[in-house]
């Protein structure tokens, strides 16, 4: 698993990393032809959907909330020291690139430990970083079953660490276009300068629903 | 004119750098933030810990070892002068794109090669913080090799 090299090896990589995506996107209007109105989105990832939770102010909340906006969304939960705060920071890089239009996008973070991460809890936490998050907590039966949806998994391990157990998750940050459909899955080693891009693309495509 | 004279020598041979008792010179010494530290066929360097998030409840840390030695070494432990409980921890890719931490016992350094603790990969983790780790601080750790012994180390903290 790649990790973060000297920021010029990281564009360059980027670049090379971004080329596939750039090809798609222009060869979407082939595959797809021409739709008018705005750049061709990627397909669909195929997974996906609605769901309600309970965010971080401690009420019910429903993903149709942000419909109309671009959206990133990931799991995570606040005890991980490391995957999650690095994949928050590069949200908010990203987002920091786009300047104003950054506005629009909302960011999801949703929990893969119920058992630690109340609202309360969510709440402190994403007060620490740069963009503005909705924490998303609820039963471990909801969680696992908005994770499935979005084809990801995770599971509570006990362990012999202090806390007792960890949880082992998948680390795809997901790209929801105005319709709120998930057109890209990106992996953990695709850093910022992708994650900007989808950005890019999802706030210049207009909500057709 | 004398005085500056011999203290230009001194500089172009490098003699201030013998003759100061710098910590990174130093065998089993301390080191200040930022600096490379020699420990028995060690090296050291690139050291540094992360801010703490809300509610403040864990911490990690992260360097670079370097086996000059060729005989290879192991991490066995750790301890910070700002965290009760130090932990070494792997992160491992399951099935493809699962992330998992796991607590490890050791750590090794390969013979003539180097052991990277960062972010994503193995790492130093700490819980029952004695307070926040603000950016600006520095942490103490206290770095524990089967064979080289233990070595103590000044981390400055970074946010992200």
């Amino acid at each position: 698993m790649s990790r973060r090299a000297p920021r010029t090896a990281r564009v360059a990589g980027a670049t090379r990393r971004l080329a596939p995506l750039l090809l798609t996107v222009a060869a979407a209007p082939l595959a797809l032809g021409s739709c008018g109105g705005g750049p061709e989105l990627p397909p669909p990832f195929g997974v996906g959907g609605d769901f309600d939770l309970t965010a971080d102010d401690g009420q019910r909340w429903s993903l149709k909330e942000v419909r109309g906006h671009p959206v990133v969304l990931f799991f995570g939960f606040t005890r991980c020291p490391d995957i999650c705060p690095s994949t928050l920071a590069e949200i908010a890089e990203a987002q920091r690139a786009l300047g104003a239009q950054a506005e629009e996008v909302r960011t999801l973070f949703i929990s893969v430990d119920p058992e630690q991460d109340t609202p309360e809890r969510m709440r402190a936490y994403l007060q620490a970083f740069e963009v503005p998050v909705i924490g998303l907590t609820g039963t471990a039966e909801e969680l696992q079953t908005v994770a499935a949806q979005y084809g990801a998994s995770w599971d509570r391990i006990e362990d012999t660490s202090h806390v007792g157990y960890t949880v082992e998750h998948s680390a795809r940050t997901y790209v929801l276009d105005r319709d709120g459909v998930v057109r890209w899955a990106l992996t953990y080693e695709e850093g910022p300068e992708q994650l900007e891009e989808a950005l890019r693309l999802a706030l210049a495509a207009e909500a057709t629903s | 004119m004398r005085i500056l004279r011999l203290l230009s020598i001194c500089l172009a041979l490098g003699l201030p750098a013998a003759c100061s008792d710098g910590a990174a010179d130093a065998g089993g010494g301390t080191a200040a933030p930022g600096e490379v530290l020699s420990h028995g066929a060690l090296e050291l360097e690139g050291f540094y810990a992360r801010t703490s998030f809300p509610p403040h409840d864990n911490a990690a840390a992260f360097l670079t070892v370097r086996d000059l030695g060729g005989e290879g070494d192991a991490l066995l432990g750790v301890a910070v002068d700002a965290a009760q409980v130090a932990e070494l921890h792997t992160m491992e890719v399951a099935e493809g794109e699962r992330m998992r931490m796991r607590k490890v016992e050791r750590l090794e350094v390969p013979a003539g090669g180097v052991l990277e603790l960062k972010p994503g990969a193995d790492h130093l983790m700490f819980f029952d913080l004695a307070q926040p780790w603000a950016a600006g601080d520095t942490v103490r750790l206290t770095l524990r090799f089967e064979k080289a012994g233990e070595v103590q180390l000044e981390a400055p903290v970074r946010a992200l």
